[in-house]
């Protein structure tokens, strides 16, 4: 009994100690979320980071939710979208994606190349949603989301 | 036979190429090479792995499938297809979902996320319960809840075939019961309980055993037996640090020689270095009681220590050493000799 304990100890010492770093998630104003069709267009970062990890299959008005991401290996951009928004790596987050369709979980993002086409997945998708990073253009007011501390 | 199975590979293959975000084809498979020593004997093999064939997609906002069919070689010249999962899974309500089909168990962390593809495995093998008595697949209906709440909170609740098969549900004859929740207070993190319980027929066909080494018996007993499990994971996937521990206890009981008590742990500790490089060490154990008639007395350890390189997410190696030896060393009848592996593992998967 007293190695069982000693046991579960150790284990959960281990996941207290290397999670510590986890919580520490935020973004500058270089990225811009955009959004098609939505009800409620204001949503905290913890939200955020919620919705792009695929923890949510819809939207509260029954849209289902589609993710579109920019996501090339050697692109700065990617990488700091990656470590903005996922604490990871770009490595990490495809192997997150690929894992969690595997498992059946959430349907894969849209992968594209740059800004235009994540504007372009999102005037074709209902609910679907993406990330711009350093986008100098005006965007619509219709499909920027404000997003809070 | 083959021609048919040519030709459904092909139509899948071909849908592939026109696929869009809806409808979705992956490849995966490895291949492995193993060195065993026993006693004074070496044995050496290079072999082809399980190849696979997944394919997902929606049908509208609410309805989807989802399937993985994997090829394995059986003997010369002839390969086995094997349908692993193929459900198609209702949306009702937020995260809520219905499912029917056939679906891999969700008794513990591995069976619920690894699935078939040797991609995500942290190690080579799975752990050695899987070889003894976790029911890999079920065929039946599912209730499934996942990432409810501020912690992520999910549940299972299944009702489908016994273990004597995982394709057929013989609704009146035998069924089991998995009950299942999870949650993940952050995203690297996931605590799992799960509870199991079928009744047997005949205790000899257990399908899941087809996934490990089998070990012959002689006299096995094929009367009835209850059978009841508990699992506990705890599963942490960081940047840096990677841990998994699976623990499984199991109840049989029999009229011939009554309760007995059998558990396995199974652990795993991993350190990434520069992004794509992974030691790692494990450590599994297995023991049954004595008048055990479902898994049979076996009391074995095995050790290993392991390195994985990845070179993208789509193709990775592995390299472990393997040592395996009875936990008593009583020298009994039920002892089995130490024994040394050596295993490379390249797996990938193509999209």
């Amino acid at each position: 009994m007293r190695y069982i304990r000693l046991y579960i100890f150790l284990v959960l010492g281990f996941i207290l100690c290397t999670s510590y770093t986890s919580f520490s998630q935020n973004y500058s104003s270089r990225i811009a979320i955009v959004g098609n069709s939505f009800d409620n267009k204001t949503f905290t970062k913890k939200e955020i980071h919620s919705i792009f990890k695929g923890n949510k299959n819809y939207w509260d008005n029954g849209n289902s939710v589609s993710i579109v991401l920019v996501l090339n290996d050697e692109d700065e951009k990617s990488k700091y979208v990656a470590e903005q928004i996922y604490n990871k790596s770009v490595l990490s987050v495809k192997k997150y994606w690929l894992g969690l369709v595997f498992q059946g979980r959430f349907e894969a993002p849209v992968f594209v190349s740059n800004n235009e086409e994540v504007l372009e997945v999102l005037k074709k998708n209902t609910g679907a949603i993406g990330i711009l990073v350093d986008y100098k253009e005006e965007l619509d007011s219709k499909s920027l989301l404000n997003i809070l501390d | 036979m083959k021609y048919i199975l040519l030709s459904i590979i092909c139509s899948i293959s071909a849908l592939g190429f026109s696929q869009s975000n809806n409808f979705q084809v992956r490849g995966f498979g490895h291949l492995e090479y193993e060195s065993v020593i026993e006693e004074d004997s070496l044995f050496s093999n290079f072999k082809l792995g399980e190849q696979e064939l997944f394919v997902n997609g929606k049908f509208n906002n609410y309805f989807s499938y989802l399937s993985e069919i994997t090829l394995n070689y059986s003997s010369h010249g002839n390969y086995k297809l094997n349908i692993e999962r193929l459900r198609i899974k209702y949306n009702y309500y937020k995260n809520h979902s219905f499912i029917i089909g056939k679906f891999h168990t969700p008794v513990n962390y591995w069976n619920d996320v690894y699935f078939h593809a040797r991609l995500f495995f942290p190690t080579i093998d799975r752990p050695l319960m899987f070889s003894k008595w976790i029911p890999v697949h079920t065929f039946g209906v599912r209730l499934q809840g996942q990432n409810l709440g501020k912690r992520n909170f999910g549940y299972d609740l299944l009702i489908g075939n016994g273990m004597a098969s995982e394709d057929l549900y013989n609704v009146f004859e035998e069924s089991s019961i998995t009950a299942a929740v999870h949650w993940k207070p952050i995203d690297e993190i996931r605590f799992g309980f799960s509870y199991y319980t079928t009744s047997m027929k005949n205790a000899s066909s257990m399908a899941a055993h087809s996934h490990g080494h089998n070990d012959a018996h002689s006299g096995v007993y094929s009367g009835p037996l209850d059978f009841q499990m508990l699992n506990a994971s705890v599963a942490y996937f960081g940047e840096k640090w990677e841990l998994l521990n699976e623990f499984s206890y199991n109840r049989t009981e029999t009229d011939t020689l009554g309760v007995a008590n059998n558990f396995s742990n199974y652990l795993y500790f991993g350190y990434r270095i520069k992004e794509k490089n992974v030691p790692f060490i494990a450590y599994d154990i297995l023991s049954t009681a004595d008048n055990d008639l479902h898994t049979f007395p076996y009391n074995r350890m095995k050790f290993v220590l392991g390195y994985k390189h990845e070179y993208s997410t789509k193709i990775n190696v592995k390299g472990q050493i393997e040592y395996y030896r009875n936990i008593h060393d009583n020298h009994d009848h039920h002892s089995i000799d130490s024994i040394w592996e050596f295993i490379i593992q390249l797996s990938y998967a193509i999209y």
